[in-house]
């Protein structure tokens, strides 16, 4: 046996990259659109298990906005459950990711849940640093059909603030009837929202697990490029 | 002329690179002087920058040939002498880097790269980074020391690069002197960071014990550089490397030799 063979490998574990998905499940979401989504969230959860790297670097929170604002629970002991936001609880990596089961209904409290999803990254990135975990930059998305229903100035402010510090990477996604001035306003300058064409979720989280996936098989550098778009409508009236 | 160290070092393209056609972004280069100074430089390109691989090469090449010819007229005998030789070919090496930016047209950052220095001789240990390098030293009583550290940014996936702006204040030289600072060195390890997730244990930042200790047995047991190299390049390419890491990878392993 050489000595090459005789070298032994440092177990330590993989670096994470934390998503955080708001997810709008009101009144207006009822329907079709709630069916696609959650078809649309099992079929991420599939993409991204087949990428054995990705697949336990990437950890997903689910934020859902429908009447009240819940972190649901995405784990096979806990899904669909009201996690209580504990940052410890309610992000899964993806090999053991199990997506709820979205039921529409009440207002769209957006604000709160952008208040919300952010307090959980801030949590979780507390949670790698006591534990020796290196991360990646956390990625927020959005996705909403309609306009907040409550006090949301204040939450588009926080997200676009910490996005310009490189705190997160902010997604903002409008389905059809979207208010997109609003979802502009957390929304940073360089990354304007972008608007869903129909109810595409299925492309649109295609494109999210191949774009975490390019993420988590970084190593140096900070500007992934990131996959074309083909959930997007294209905007051709300016 | 007993020879003072033997070396051998390989860079190879990590799998993501094959599956993307991404060439490899890594390079390493190295020489034992007529003077028995030995001499290694390590680069890894940045994933995202499209001509970084040429920077590597460059940075590595310039930094080996710089150092060469500043050693021709003997050999800095202070701690504070060798820093000086050590920032200044730091600095002639990122103005050569720069310069073949100029050569090729675009811009600094599509040429992005890390680099790690390491300059030994019976005396002396000295070793210079930008970036996420890695380097270990093994003393004659067996002790492993980290000589270079990586430097990380918040994330994992970010550091710093010769050809940003302020490489020059983030540059980190380290000076010991064997026998004083550090007892006696008879091997030592420098690589990439592809490798490093196997060869440092994260929680203590120490280099893992079970990884160094053969292979630093390697570089002083050479009797064919041509044989060392194929074991080196073996080791780098193979599956139990290539299921822990899909990122290019580079090592040079040096060691006073064994009689």
């Amino acid at each position: 046996m050489s000595f090459f063979d005789q070298a032994e490998f440092a177990d330590n574990p993989e670096p994470r990259c934390p998503v955080v998905l708001c997810l709008d499940t009101s009144g207006s979401m009822k329907g079709e659109p709630v069916v696609q989504l959650n078809e649309a969230l099992t079929q991420f959860a599939v993409e991204l298990k087949d990428d054995a790297l990705a697949s336990l670097r990437v950890e997903v929170a689910v934020v859902t906005f429908g009447g009240a604002v819940r972190a649901l629970g995405v784990h096979a002991d806990d899904r669909g459950e009201d996690t209580g936001f504990d940052a410890g609880r309610c992000f899964t990596t993806v090999d053991l990711f199990a997506p709820p089961e979205l039921k529409a209904g009440g207002g769209t409290p957006m604000g709160e849940a952008v208040r919300k999803g952010l307090e959980l990254l801030r949590a979780r990135k507390e949670i790698y640093k006591q534990n020796d975990l290196d991360y990646f930059r956390p990625w927020m998305f959005l996705i909403t059909d309609g306009k907040p229903t409550d006090q949301w100035e204040s939450a588009a402010e926080q997200a676009r603030l910490e996005d310009s510090r490189k705190g997160l990477l902010f997604f903002g996604i409008g389905v059809e009837g979207a208010e997109m001035e609003t979802l502009a306003r957390f929304s940073p300058e360089n990354r304007p929202p972008m608007k869903l064409r129909g109810l595409a979720f299925g492309e649109l989280f295609q494109w999210l697990s191949r774009s975490l996936s390019a993420v988590a098989h970084s190593k140096v550098g900070d500007q992934i490029p990131l996959p074309p778009v083909g959930w997007a409508q294209v905007d051709t009236s300016a | 002329m007993s020879r003072t160290w033997q070396v051998v070092g390989a860079s190879v393209r990590g799998t993501s690179h094959f599956k993307t056609m991404i060439p490899c972004q890594d390079a390493c280069a190295y020489m034992v002087t007529d003077a028995g100074i030995l001499l290694a430089a390590v680069s890894d390109g940045a994933g995202s920058a499209a001509r970084s691989d040429l920077g590597a090469q460059q940075a590595v090449n310039q930094a080996i040939e710089i150092l060469f010819g500043r050693l021709l007229d003997g050999r800095p005998a202070s701690h504070r002498a060798w820093g000086e030789l050590l920032f200044e070919t730091f600095c002639e090496t990122r103005r050569r880097v720069l310069g073949l930016v100029e050569e090729q047209g675009g811009q600094s950052r599509e040429f992005a790269c890390t680099l790690t220095i390491l300059i030994a001789d019976p005396n002396w240990l000295i070793s210079g980074q930008i970036g996420d390098g890695f380097a270990a030293a093994q003393t004659a009583d067996g002790q492993l020391i980290a000589v270079a550290a990586p430097q990380r940014g918040e994330y994992a996936d970010s550091t710093y690069f010769i050809t940003a702006d302020d490489a020059p204040e983030r540059f980190e030289g380290r000076v010991y002197r064997q026998g004083r600072d550090i007892a006696a060195v008879r091997s030592l390890a420098v690589m990439t960071d592809g490798l490093i997730n196997l060869a440092i244990d994260k929680r203590s930042g120490l280099p893992h014990q079970p990884f160094f200790e053969p292979l630093m047995e390697v570089p002083g047991n050479i009797r064919n550089h041509e044989t060392a190299l194929e074991e080196l390049y073996n080791f780098l390419v193979s599956d139990r490397i290539n299921t822990r890491t899909d990122d290019d990878k580079t090592l040079v392993l040096a060691g006073r030799p064994v009689r």
